[in-house]
């Protein structure tokens, strides 16, 4: 009755263990720990632990061909609909007022791209292609959406490692950028108080705004279309007022469903015996230093404007030029008031985040554009 | 080197578009802004200041005619004093509707008040039970 | 307790009330509390309160109970119709503290008659989703605070005043 088959058929679990898969699980515990105990993102890094930890049990049928990971992966990920449907919440959500009420701030948010290409540039010294590279600088939109959906057209074999990077780094926002942003500011720099425009915006601008941006980058950029086009469809439904129930939808519904699918689908990707590669490592470096040298250069494009201005712009405002809305403009404003409580940046970062949005959307498209892909 | 000379150009070019493009984007909100704001008729200083004086001294004169002083009891705004009591006395009735304890001013068997009931029947204690004229 | 809203001449007070013993009250309007002691309770007789029956200078109608039947007089209009400049324009003037970004004021942490110092926790606005302490600008005492939990509050609306030194 029991042979060595039935055994081997009962033992099956244990013995397929390998000593990745075990990597792979501490890896998703780590995320888990992150994300329920630190509440960093736990939104997304919950999903992607979750995600990580069924894709790496043994034989998991999860993501075997029909499995219900693979099946997630396969509906959304490659053909980039979830990180668009994302980016339709992400513009319901995203108040570009702050932005319409300073508009020099813009610059700010290109400036906070500099990353992106600085990264791309050390990774082809290190040996990647020019589309790993470009997917891995990327990273450096700290934008998740805008990274899967550049790598997943460009590299989609480095999905998994970029977005796990772009994401953690993310949620990570509150720890990573008070150390760049003391190491290039001075404590007078810092205690810079901005004048606070109350310039009123009207509906009527406001109901402009994304359809002009969607027109001017659609046509000018026609890579960015989809993601530049899903945002202000987005902040279009929310500012017009017409359609409360979809924006709801939108933000609330569609984009938590979307967050989870999305969450699970990544951290599938992350098998252990793909995963666990010396070029991931090398992906997870890059990625911080992509990211900090876009906080770097926003801060440094906020000193130049300080300095034409005669003093009026507090350079930390320029670490919000990265994407990561709306983490960057509320670690700005913690940092600016730790050093003066009566140093209110808040809308100034926000309006400099928002530019970041947008601009890391711009700059993906232009990636795209150059490396002659995507479309 | 090659490649390095490939991503320096991509860096300049990207940056360079990335830069042109949002600028472009900056000119365009300045337009937006510009043409959507509210038409305002230009003002000198000096025509300011008069409008100011104007206004001052409309609004000088309302307070002067027009807002009495508000009527106090003792120092206490006259409605303050009226909402407390309106308060406190649906209060009382509320609470004396719930027959809630602490309405009783007195005790039970208090000599110093008696309720009807109790007055009643106290009185009752002083008529005689026997019939008249035994 | 109880929680009592009234309106008296158009304002909407909201009264709390706090039996302490039979004739005392606790009773809260505002921020103020008050401790009311009802001395005397007597009935009149069917007795209507009379518009011409007057406190003050200014005819203010006050509806006392249901019985009492109010006929409303025509009112001076600035008198009826405008209620109670209770905020200062926006800026506030000397000695106040404004808000610094649009928001919603979540917390208010003083009230009149504190003594505070500077830096001290005197509102928590909410302002793009972050909470952000607005602190005193220097020490002093609270003269008048402008904002209730809860109020939106625009750019460089008065949130307190400082007492005169």
């Amino acid at each position: 009755m029991i042979d060595h088959e039935t055994i081997g058929l009962l033992l099956k679990g244990i013995n397929n263990v390998t000593w990745q898969s075990i990597v792979m699980l501490g890896v998703s515990f780590v995320l888990m720990y992150l994300a329920i105990v630190k509440d960093y993102e736990p939104l997304l890094l919950l999903p992607i632990a979750a995600g990580c930890m069924l894709a790496n049990l043994p034989l998991s049928p999860l993501i075997a061909d029909d499995g219900m990971l693979k099946l997630l992966y396969n509906l959304g990920v490659t053909n980039e609909l979830y990180p668009l449907l994302v980016f339709v919440g992400i513009g319901a959500l995203t108040d570009f007022g702050p932005l319409l009420e300073n508009p020099r701030l813009i610059l700010i948010g290109a400036a906070g791209q500099f990353g992106i290409f600085l990264t791309l540039i050390l990774a082809l010294l290190i040996g990647f292609t020019p589309n790993e590279a470009a997917s891995i600088g990327i990273i450096g939109a700290i934008d998740g959406p805008t990274s899967i959906y550049v790598s997943g057209l460009l590299a989609p074999h480095m999905l998994g490692p970029i977005t796990v990077a772009a994401y953690s780094y993310m949620s990570l926002v509150p720890i990573i950028l008070p150390p760049i942003m003391k190491l290039l500011t001075t404590q007078k720099e810092r205690q810079i108080h901005m004048a606070y425009s109350s310039r009123k915006i009207s509906a009527r601008t406001r109901i402009m705004f994304p359809i002009v941006v969607t027109v001017l980058v659609g046509t000018l950029v026609p890579f960015a279309t989809p993601l530049i086009g899903m945002l202000m469809l987005g902040n279009l439904m929310k500012e017009s007022g017409a359609v409360e129930r979809l924006t709801k939808a939108s933000a609330a519904e569609i984009a938590n469903t979307v967050t989870l699918f999305l969450g699970l689908a990544i951290g599938s990707t992350m098998v252990g015996t793909d995963f666990l590669k010396p070029s991931t490592l090398a992906i997870l470096v890059l990625g911080i230093i992509a990211f900090a040298v876009d906080a770097g250069a926003g801060i440094l494009f906020a000193k130049v404007l300080n300095w034409i201005s005669g003093g009026k712009v507090n350079p930390l405002v320029g670490a919000a030029g990265i994407s990561a809305f709306p983490m960057a403009a509320r670690v700005v404003q913690r940092v600016a008031q730790e050093e003066d409580f009566e140093n209110f940046l808040l809308m100034h970062a926000m309006g400099a985040n928002a530019a970041g949005q947008v601009a890391s959307v711009v700059a993906g498209g232009v990636v795209l554009a150059l490396m002659g892909a995507g479309g | 080197m090659e490649n390095l000379a490939w991503g320096l150009q991509m860096t300049v070019l990207g940056m360079g578009l990335v830069f042109a493009l949002l600028a472009l984007l900056w000119a365009l909100l300045m337009l937006v802004l510009y043409l959507d704001k509210e038409p305002k008729p230009p003002m000198s200083a000096h025509e300011s200041h008069a409008e100011a004086e104007r206004i001052a001294a409309v609004a000088d004169d309302a307070i002067g005619a027009q807002v009495p002083e508000p009527p106090t009891v003792n120092g206490m705004p006259a409605d303050l004093v009226a909402a407390i009591l309106v308060a406190t006395m649906k209060h009382k009735l509320t609470l004396r509707r719930q027959a809630a304890p602490i309405m009783r001013t007195y005790w039970p068997g208090s000599q110093l008040f008696a309720s009807r009931w109790v007055a009643a029947g106290r009185a009752r204690q002083n008529y005689t039970w026997q019939p008249r004229g035994r | 307790m109880r929680r009592y809203k009234l309106d008296i001449s158009d304002r909407e007070f909201v009264v709390d009330v706090q039996e302490i013993a039979a004739d005392r009250f606790a009773v809260v309007v505002g921020d103020e509390s008050y401790e009311v002691t009802l001395s005397s309770d007597e009935n009149l007789g069917e007795a209507t309160i009379t518009p011409g029956f007057q406190a003050g200078a200014a005819p203010r109608v006050i509806a006392v109970n249901t019985a009492a039947r109010v006929t409303q007089v025509p009112a001076p209009a600035a008198a009826a119709t405008a209620p109670a400049p209770r905020k200062p324009a926006a800026g506030g003037g000397k000695g106040t503290l404004t808000a610094p970004m649009p928001g919603v004021i979540l917390e208010v942490s003083v009230k009149p008659g504190d003594q505070i110092e500077r830096g001290q926790q005197v509102a928590v606005l909410d302002a793009m989703k972050m909470h952000n302490v607005i602190g005193a600008p220097r020490a002093g005492t609270v003269a008048e605070v402008y904002v209730t939990d809860g109020e939106s509050v625009d750019h460089g609306d008065a949130i307190f005043k400082y007492m005169e030194d």
